[in-house]
C-alpha cells in the first residue's frame, strides 16, 4: 500500500472544524456583554499552547503524547497519566455528544428516545475512526466546506431579511476591558483552544513539531476569526440581552430569517450542520482514547473503537442529570478540575522533566 | 507411400503419423481441427490449425500459396527448407519456431497454425488468427453529442489498436496476462510508462497474477477482483469502466492504468476516484464553463437522488414546521384520503419503480414500449386517480429516478440505490436526524475508501495532478 | 485484554463524573456515585454498556473465528470438501 499522507490542508481543516464544531453553536459564553471581544483576546494566550506543545514535540523527535508521557514520568506513572488522558478524552467526547443531543432534542425531535439517538450517533463515530486519522482528516475537509457555506449563507440570509442591526452591539465596553480579559482567561482559552492537545497524540502521522506549529497557528487564527464573526452576528441580530439569555444563540439568530415566507426556520438546518462538526470532534477524541488504550494494553489497532464508542454514548447520558447542571459544570468545574491541570499543568511539568532528564545532545 | 518408409515413421517420434496420432489424442476428434497433408519443398508435411480461429481465405492466401511456391526450388535438406520457410516465405507473418512438440497444442488453441516436416524436430508456428468480430460502432453507453463516436469492441486486438492510435508515443506499454485456468483469457494492462505510479502498477500485476478464477467472459469479473481488498469499500465502485477509447485515453494521461479483457467491450481504469464517475468525456470538448456546469449538475442530481425521498418523508411526517405554509397545505390537501403514511407510500412507489426498471432492461427490445406504457400510464396515473398514492409522491419518486440516471457510469448509479433505501428507512424512523446521520455515514464511508492507496475523495489534494515522486 | 482496558476506562470515567458531581452538588462521594450509577435515571445505559462489553468480549475471544471453525467443521461433515474449497477460493 502506498502510504497516503495527510496533507497540510486536510490537517488544517481537521483542526479548524475541531475548534469550531461545538463552540460555534454554544458561542463564547456570554458572561460579559462584549463576548465577541473575548474570542479575539483569548487568541493571544492560546498561542501559548502552541509554544508548549510544539516544544514538547520537538524535544523528543516528534514522539506522540503517550510515549512522551512515558518517557518523562517513567513507566508506571507515565502509564497512569496515559490512562488519565484517555479517560479525559473519552469524557470530553461524552460531553460533546451530550451537547449535540441536547441541541437536537430542543430544536428538532422532542419525543424521540435519547438512547436510540445516542447509540446511532456513536456507532457512526466508531465507524469513522476505523479509517484512521487520514480518513478523518479528509472527512473534516468535507465538513469544513459545509460549515463555512452554511455560515456564509446564514449571514447573507440574515442580511436580506434585514435582521442585522449594527447598533445592537452598543454599548461597547460598558464595564471596561477588565471583565472581558478575565472571561477570556477563565473560559475561552481552555475551550476550544486548549483541547487541541488531543492532536499531540497523532503527531507521528501528522508530521511533527514544525508542521504542528504552523498548521495549528493558522487554525487558531481562522477559528478566532470565524468565532468572532459569528458572535458579532449573534449580537447584531439578537442584541446583547437577547444573546445573554438564549442557550443556543446561533439558532435563535437563524430563527429570525424570513425571506418572503418561503425560507424560514433555518435554525433546524443549522442544528443539523452541527451534527457533522460534533461527529468529527468526537471521532478525533475517540480515536485518541483508543490509541491510548492500545498503547497500554497492546491490542490490535481498531479493536477498541466500537466498544469505546458505545461507552462514550452511555457516559453521555450519565454525564449530567439535567441541562442546567450540564452548563454550569461545563463552564466552571470541568475547567478547574480537568482542563487546567491536563491542558496546562501536566504538559508543562512533562516538558520540564523532559528537559531535565534528556539534555540536548543526550536525547536518544 | 512405400512400406519401408512407413516402418521408419512408426518409430520416428517426429514422423507425420505420430504427430497425427498425438493430435487425435489431445483434441479428441474435435470437429474444427484441420490436419492437412501438404508438401514442403520436396518433403511431406502437415499443416494443423483450428478452422474456428481463422478463415479459409486467409489460409489459402497466406499459408498454402507460399507453401506451393516452396515446391519449385531445387532439392535441399530439411534444415535448409525449414530455414527458407521461416525467413523468406513466412517472413511477414508473425511466426515462431518451436524446438519440440510439447507446446504446439496450446499455441493452436490460441489461433495459430503449425507446420510439421516429416521426421524433422522443429515446428514452425504461424499466426493465422483472423476472427470475425463486431466492427467498430458507436458505443451504447456514455453517449456524447460532440466527440469521437468510436467504441471498443469485443476483440482485445482492436481495442488495443484503438488506444495505440490515440497515443503515438513510445511510452505506451501493453502487458499481457492470462486469467482463468479453464478459459485462458487474455487480459492486457495498458499504461504510459514513466507517468504511472510503480506501486499501483505492482499491485495491479500482483492481483492479476494471483487470481484464482476459472473463467472470464467480461471485464466485470476483473472489476470485482481489482475492487476487492481496497480499503473500506462497500458500495462505491473503485474501478471505472468505459466503452469509449477517448475516455480511457484521457484517464491514462492522468496516470491511470487501463485493463483490457479479450471479449469485453468495457475497458477498466484503475485507480478511479469519486470525481471520475461524474466526468463525461464530452465535458472536455465543450467550453470549459459548460463542462463545469454539467459536472456540478451531476453532483447535484446525485445528492438529489439520494436524499429527496428521505427528505420528503422526514419533513412531512416529523417536521411539518420546516415547510413553507402554502406548500404544506397543498401537500396536505393532496394527501387527504391516502390510506398509507408517507414512508410506506414512498417505499411502495420506489419498489414499483425498481421492478419497472429491471423489467425494462431485461425485456426483449420489441416488448419494451409496452412496459413504459404500462408503467407510466397504468401505474403512475391510475394509482394517483385511484387514491392509492398522492401526486406529490409520484413527483418525488420520478424525480429521484431521473436524477439517479444522470451519473454517466451506469454501475455507479445502480450501486447508490442501496443508500437511498437506507436513507428512506432512517428518515422514517427518526426523521431529519436520521437523514443527517445517513449523510454522515455516507461521507465517512466515502472518505474512508482508498482505491489502490489513493484517497477516493479528497478535496484539497489532487492525486492525478501530482507528479511521481 | 480489550475487556480489561474497557473496564478500567469505564471505572475511571465513572470516577471522573462522580468527582464532578461531588463538586457541583456538594454531595458526599458515596451519594454521588450511587446517583451516577447507570441504574438511574433510566436503565437503557446499562444495555449500552453491556453491549460495549459484549463487543469487547467478542473480539477478545475471537468469536468470529470460533464460530466459523464450528460451522466450517459442520459443513465439512455434511457436504464434503466442496463447500470449504469454494469458500477458500473466494477468499484467496
Amino acid at each position: 500500500m502506498v502510504p497516503s499522507k495527510t496533507n497540510a490542508v486536510d490537517m488544517f481543516a481537521m483542526q479548524l472544524v475541531f475548534l469550531l464544531s461545538t463552540s460555534i453553536i454554544f458561542g463564547t459564553p456570554s458572561v460579559v456583554p462584549d463576548s465577541w471581544l473575548v474570542g479575539i483576546i483569548a487568541f493571544f494566550p492560546a498561542c501559548l499552547f502552541i509554544v508548549i506543545y510544539g516544544a514538547m514535540l520537538s524535544s523528543q523527535k516528534n514522539l506522540g503524547l503517550y510515549p512522551l508521557l512515558e518517557k518523562a514520568w517513567g513507566k508506571v506513572v507515565g502509564r497512569g497519566f496515559v490512562l488519565i488522558y484517555a479517560t479525559y478524552f473519552l469524557y470530553i467526547a461524552a460531553r460533546n455528544i451530550r451537547d449535540m443531543i441536547e441541541l437536537i432534542m430542543s430544536a428538532l425531535l422532542r419525543m424521540s428516545p435519547v438512547p436510540v439517538l445516542t447509540t446511532l450517533f456513536v456507532l457512526i463515530i466508531a465507524y469513522a475512526t476505523l479509517g484512521g486519522i487520514q480518513a478523518i482528516a479528509r472527512f473534516a475537509s468535507l465538513v469544513l466546506c459545509i460549515v463555512l457555506a452554511m455560515l456564509f449563507m446564514l449571514a447573507v440570509l440574515l442580511m436580506f431579511s434585514s435582521s442585522i442591526i449594527l447598533e445592537q452591539m452598543l454599548p461597547f465596553l460598558s464595564k471596561g476591558i477588565g471583565p472581558v480579559v478575565q472571561s477570556a482567561f477563565q473560559h475561552s482559552i481552555w475551550f476550544p483552544y486548549g483541547e487541541i492537545i488531543v492532536f499531540l497524540v497523532f503527531q507521528q502521522e501528522l508530521g511533527g513539531a514544525k508542521g504542528f506549529r504552523r498548521v495549528t497557528l493558522y487554525a487558531f487564527l481562522s477559528a478566532c476569526f470565524i468565532l468572532s464573526i459569528t458572535d458579532l452576528i449573534q449580537v447584531w441580530t439578537l442584541g446583547i440581552e437577547g444573546k445573554k439569555y438564549s442557550s443556543f444563540a446561533l439558532l435563535d439568530a437563524a430563527r429570525l430569517i424570513n425571506i418572503a415566507n418561503i425560507i424560514t426556520r433555518m435554525d433546524a438546518v443549522i442544528a443539523l450542520i452541527i451534527i457533522f462538526g460534533t461527529l468529527l470532534k468526537c471521532s478525533v477524541f475517540l480515536f485518541a482514547c483508543a490509541e491510548g488504550l492500545t498503547h497500554i494494553f497492546k491490542g490490535q489497532q481498531g479493536k477498541y473503537n466500537f466498544p469505546l464508542a458505545l461507552l462514550a454514548g452511555a457516559f453521555s447520558i450519565l454525564v449530567t442529570r439535567n441541562s442546567a447542571e450540564h452548563m454550569i459544570e461545563g463552564l466552571k468545574y470541568v475547567i478547574y478540575t480537568l482542563h487546567i491541570p491536563l491542558q496546562l499543568v501536566v504538559p508543562l511539568l512533562t516538558l520540564l522533566l523532559l528537559r531535565i532528564r534528556y539534555r540536548k545532545g543526550e536525547s536518544t | 507411400m512405400n512400406t519401408e518408409n512407413q516402418n521408419a515413421i512408426g518409430e520416428d517420434p517426429y514422423g507425420l503419423e505420430n504427430v497425427k496420432k498425438q493430435f487425435d489424442q489431445v483434441f479428441g476428434n474435435t470437429a474444427d481441427l484441420a490436419v492437412v497433408s501438404v508438401n514442403v519443398g520436396q518433403y511431406k508435411g502437415l499443416l494443423c490449425y483450428l478452422t474456428t480461429m481463422t478463415n479459409t481465405d486467409f489460409i489459402i492466401d497466406h499459408v498454402l500459396n507460399d507453401l506451393a511456391l516452396s515446391e519449385q526450388k531445387e532439392p535441399m535438406g530439411k534444415e535448409e527448407t525449414f530455414h527458407l520457410l521461416e525467413t523468406i516465405h513466412y517472413a511477414v507473418l508473425k511466426h515462431e519456431t518451436l524446438q519440440s512438440m510439447d507446446t504446439v497444442m496450446d499455441k493452436i488453441v490460441l489461433g495459430k497454425a503449425a507446420i510439421f516436416i516429416d521426421g524433422f524436430q522443429k515446428v514452425l508456428v504461424l499466426e493465422v488468427r483472423t476472427l470475425n468480430s463486431r466492427s467498430i460502432e458507436e458505443p451504447s453507453t456514455q453517449n456524447v453529442v460532440r466527440g469521437p463516436k468510436e467504441g471498443f469492441t469485443e476483440s482485445a486486438d482492436t481495442n488495443m489498436s484503438l488506444i495505440r492510435r490515440r497515443f503515438n508515443n513510445v511510452n505506451l506499454r501493453f502487458e499481457r496476462f492470462e486469467l482463468g485456468y479453464k478459459t485462458h483469457t487474455a487480459v492486457y494492462i495498458a499504461y504510459l510508462n514513466g507517468d504511472v505510479d510503480e506501486h499501483i502498477l505492482k499491485q495491479v500485476r500482483d492481483k492479476l497474477n494471483n487470481s484464482h478464477i476459472d473463467s472470464l467472459f467480461d471485464s466485470a469479473k476483473i472489476e470485482e477482483l481489482l475492487h476487492s481488498k481496497n480499503k473500506g469499500v462497500i458500495l462505491f465502485p473503485t474501478v471505472y469502466n468505459s466503452e469509449r477509447p477517448d475516455a480511457i485515453c484521457s484517464h491514462m494521461i492522468n496516470r491511470r492504468i487501463a485493463v483490457l479483457v479479450d471479449g469485453s467491450p468495457f475497458v477498466l481504469i484503475v485507480p478511479s476516484l469519486f470525481s471520475d464517475f461524474f466526468k463525461s468525456p464530452e465535458d472536455e470538448y465543450q467550453w470549459s464553463l459548460i463542462g463545469a456546469f454539467a459536472r456540478c449538475l451531476r453532483y447535484f442530481a446525485f445528492i438529489l437522488s439520494l436524499i429527496v425521498p428521505a427528505l420528503y418523508i422526514a419533513v412531512t411526517s416529523y417536521h411539518q414546521e420546516l415547510v413553507p405554509t402554502i406548500l404544506l397545505t397543498s401537500i396536505a390537501a393532496q394527501r387527504e384520503g391516502i390510506p398509507f403514511p408517507a414512508s410506506i407510500e414512498i417505499l411502495l412507489m420506489e419498489i414499483t419503480f425498481e421492478i419497472l426498471r429491471e423489467a425494462g432492461t431485461r425485456m426483449p427490445r420489441l416488448v419494451g414500449p409496452t412496459i413504459s406504457i404500462v408503467g407510466a400510464l397504468v401505474l403512475g396515473e391510475a394509482a394517483v386517480q385511484a387514491g392509492v398514492v398522492s401526486n406529490i409522491n409520484v413527483i418525488v419518486v420520478s424525480m429521484t429516478a431521473i436524477s439517479g440516471f444522470v451519473a454517466p457510469i451506469y454501475t455507479f448509479g445502480s450501486k447508490v440505490r442501496f443508500f437511498r433505501f437506507g436513507m428512506i428507512i432512517m428518515a422514517s424512523v427518526i426523521g431529519l436526524y436520521g437523514l443527517v446521520l445517513g449523510c454522515c455515514l455516507l461521507m465517512v464511508q466515502l472518505t474512508r475508501i482508498e482505491s489502490f492507496g489513493v484517497p477516493y475523495v479528497s478535496l484539497f489534494s489532487r492525486w492525478d495532478k501530482r507528479r511521481t515522486t | 485484554m480489550i475487556i480489561l482496558g474497557l473496564f478500567i476506562i469505564s471505572v475511571l470515567g465513572l470516577l471522573f463524573m462522580s468527582m464532578l458531581d461531588v463538586l457541583v452538588f456538594k454531595q458526599q462521594f458515596l451519594q454521588a456515585i450511587v446517583h451516577l450509577l447507570p441504574i438511574y435515571p433510566d436503565t437503557s445505559t446499562i444495555f449500552i454498556i453491556a453491549a460495549a462489553f459484549l463487543m469487547a468480549a467478542w473480539t477478545d475471544f475471537d468469536m468470529t473465528k470460533r464460530l466459523k471453525k464450528k460451522f466450517g467443521s459442520q459443513s465439512n461433515k455434511q457436504g464434503g470438501g466442496e463447500n470449504g474449497g469454494a469458500k477458500q477460493n473466494k477468499r484467496g
